[in-house]
């Protein structure tokens, strides 16, 4: 093999490597829409998968619009720069130029997205960052299911998937970005960046949305709503660890003429611990939950995941026995939290806060006990516990609840959050789209009342008969 | 510090193990001892965890349990009777029915032990109903 060959062979390599990551980071995609259609009650299980469905649309296009410029264009904004794009001067400093040469890649009219001979690698990350975002919006879909208009939610899901998270990710998992060169943040698994964000975010939301009717009884006691199919939301689950693998292998990088693999920052790691450390994660997580919620089947499979995130944050760093302690002790409290949650009149309906907000947080901040003084380089600070609680506090205050409160109260007063009450009744697959989920089963009591209506009228006959009716 | 590295370079150009407390082996034994010791708790706690409410101190359960205790027992008390008095003419009867003659002397103690289990459970806190309210007599007395 000649030498041109072995360079390409190289960047196919990396091609393929981020290809086949992201197209098994989709199994999220198809986890989330199980999981919340299962965890939704029979009359509303159609709108919260076509909600869900609606984010690779709504997050996909927006984050081609701006999104991917924004995670390029924000590293420096606005400590040590501005915001990056066709108006700043490239020969500022060397900095600047070096991050200039990504900003003029990400513009939705560049050449490095269309078929292009000279860059096979833009569109890889393009795409890898895509389901990203994609992943960061589908956590807010579930707590908000049931009583969320499917409007509110687009518009939600374009702020929080391609925008704050993204900026998030622009200052905390961005070799340019302030968090890491002021604060020696580390955030391997995007612990704060992704979760943290999003699931902070989503309580925002939660609060300015309300509970769904029924939720809570005349004394402010909360009332169980049970998952019309507990079986579906374990299959979702199941198939968002498979893609938690791919999303965690897709935060390692390894790019043509490198000689080893290195995280974003730029430090080395290997493929293979996160292998161990996700499936332990996962196992003790599980078990966590499994003791602290005696043995709830929602919560005990959660912990799976809540595992995951309280050690994502470290997990290039943690050796197993702390990779097992930590998890562990996350995916225990998550089922308090999310318990407490709802205790305090905010209903999520499959525990987004406790899994993503709570073990997120803790997953970063664990980073700052657990994986101190590693000197990242030249003149970033050492890893340590204020380098990490103040940007996961900017990232969970700041562009996490800050903006979900704020879009959800902007959109609370224009009358365009909340689906009206007697929709939520009847069940969104109904007022939404038109049919239910389960069609041959007389499930949806507001439909049969109307159907067992419109027939003894036709019996009695007042009316004329339906076409259907008729055959 | 959990690094074990001092400077970047060393860090950065690591050739062997890079995770944290790589040169503190005590933590790493303390942390594996830790997790050994909730795998262990795992297993015990998947044969005492039960989600739902334990069928024999479920208070509807029990009512139930006893109140069936009670007519089973008022019924083979009446049936015991009834065959004490037709005594006589059963032993003429065939082997079956003699058989079946013995079953209320083999059903009585399984009943007065389903009727006692059922006090039994019921028995614990009324036992500490009786020490609290013993208690704070004492207390009240000691005062």
């Amino acid at each position: 093999m000649n030498a041109e060959a072995q360079e390409f062979l190289g960047t196919f390599i990396s091609e393929s490597y981020y290809f086949y990551a992201s197209v098994f980071m989709l199994l999220i995609h198809a986890g989330f829409l199980a999981y919340e259609g299962g965890a939704s009650r029979t009359k509303n299980v159609l709108a919260t998968m076509v909600k869900n469905l609606l984010t690779l649309s709504s997050v996909g296009l927006a984050f081609f619009f701006f999104g991917w410029w924004v995670y390029n264009a924000f590293p420096l904004f606005p400590v040590s720069g501005g915001i990056l794009g066709p108006w700043t001067n490239p020969a500022i400093n060397e900095t600047v130029t070096a991050a200039m040469a990504v900003v003029e890649t990400s513009y939705p009219w560049s050449d490095a997205l269309a078929p292009n001979t000279a860059d096979h690698l833009t569109g890889v990350f393009f795409f890898a960052f895509a389901l990203f975002a994609m992943t960061t919006a589908s956590i807010l879909s579930g707590a908000l299911i049931e009583r969320v208009k499917i409007g509110a939610y687009i518009i939600l899901s374009i702020v929080l998937g391609s925008f704050t998270w993204v900026v998030a990710a622009a200052w905390g998992w961005n070799p340019f970005g302030w968090f890491y060169t002021a604060f020696g943040y580390h955030d391997f698994g995007c612990s704060a960046v992704v979760h943290g964000v999003s699931g902070f975010f989503a309580l925002g939301v939660l609060i300015n949305l309300g509970p769904r009717i029924g939720k809570y009884n005349q004394r402010g006691n909360p009332i169980p709503i049970l998952p019309h199919n507990l079986p579906l939301t374990m299959v979702g689950l199941m198939l968002i660890f498979v893609g938690f693998y791919a999303f965690l292998a897709a935060c390692l990088i390894f790019l043509p003429g490198y000689t080893r693999e290195t995280t974003i920052y730029g430090t080395p790691m290997t493929l293979a611990s996160i292998g161990v450390n996700t499936t332990l994660a996962l196992a003790s997580g599980i078990i966590g939950a499994y003791i602290s919620s005696k043995a709830d089947p929602f919560f005990t499979i959660s912990g799976g995941l809540a595992g995951i995130i309280s050690v994502g944050a470290g997990m290039d760093l943690y050796h197993p026995t702390v990779v097992i302690v930590l998890a562990f002790f996350g995916a225990f409290l998550m089922p308090k939290v999310a318990l407490f949650i709802e205790r305090i009149g905010i209903d999520d309906a499959v525990g987004a806060f406790g899994v993503h907000g709570f073990c997120g947080l803790l997953g970063s901040l664990a980073v700052g006990v657990l994986a101190t003084g590693y000197p990242q380089g030249e003149g970033v600070p050492l890893t340590g516990f204020i380098g990490q609680l103040v940007p996961t506090l900017i990232c969970v205050i700041g562009l996490g609840f800050i903006p979900g409160y704020g879009t959800s109260w902007l959109l609370k007063k224009f009358n365009l959050l909340r689906v009206p009450r007697d929709e939520e009744i009847a069940g969104l697959d109904i007022a939404d789209l038109g049919v239910e989920g389960y069609p041959e089963y007389s499930m949806n009591w507001a439909t049969s009342a109307i159907n067992a209506q419109q027939h003894s009228e036709t019996v009695a006959g007042r009316l004329e008969p339906q076409p259907e009716m008729q055959e | 510090m959990s690094s074990p590295f001092s400077n970047p370079k060393e860090f950065l150009e690591a050739e062997g193990p890079i995770y944290t407390f790589g040169n503190n082996s005590t933590i790493i034994t303390f942390f594996l001892i830790v997790s050994a010791v909730l795998f262990l708790w795992f297993i015990y706690a998947s044969y005492t965890i039960k989600s739902g409410k334990p069928a024999p101190k479920n208070p509807v359960v029990l009512s139930l349990l006893i109140a069936a205790s009670t007519v089973s027992f008022a019924g083979s008390v009446y049936n015991s009777t009834v065959d004490k008095i037709h005594q006589p003419s059963q032993t003429k009867e065939t082997g079956a029915r003699v058989v079946s003659s013995n079953k209320p002397q083999w059903r009585l103690p399984m009943i007065v032990g389903m009727v006692a289990s059922g006090s039994l459970l019921q028995h614990r806190p009324l036992k500490n109903r009786w020490r609290k309210r013993i208690k704070a007599i004492n207390r009240n007395k000691y005062q």
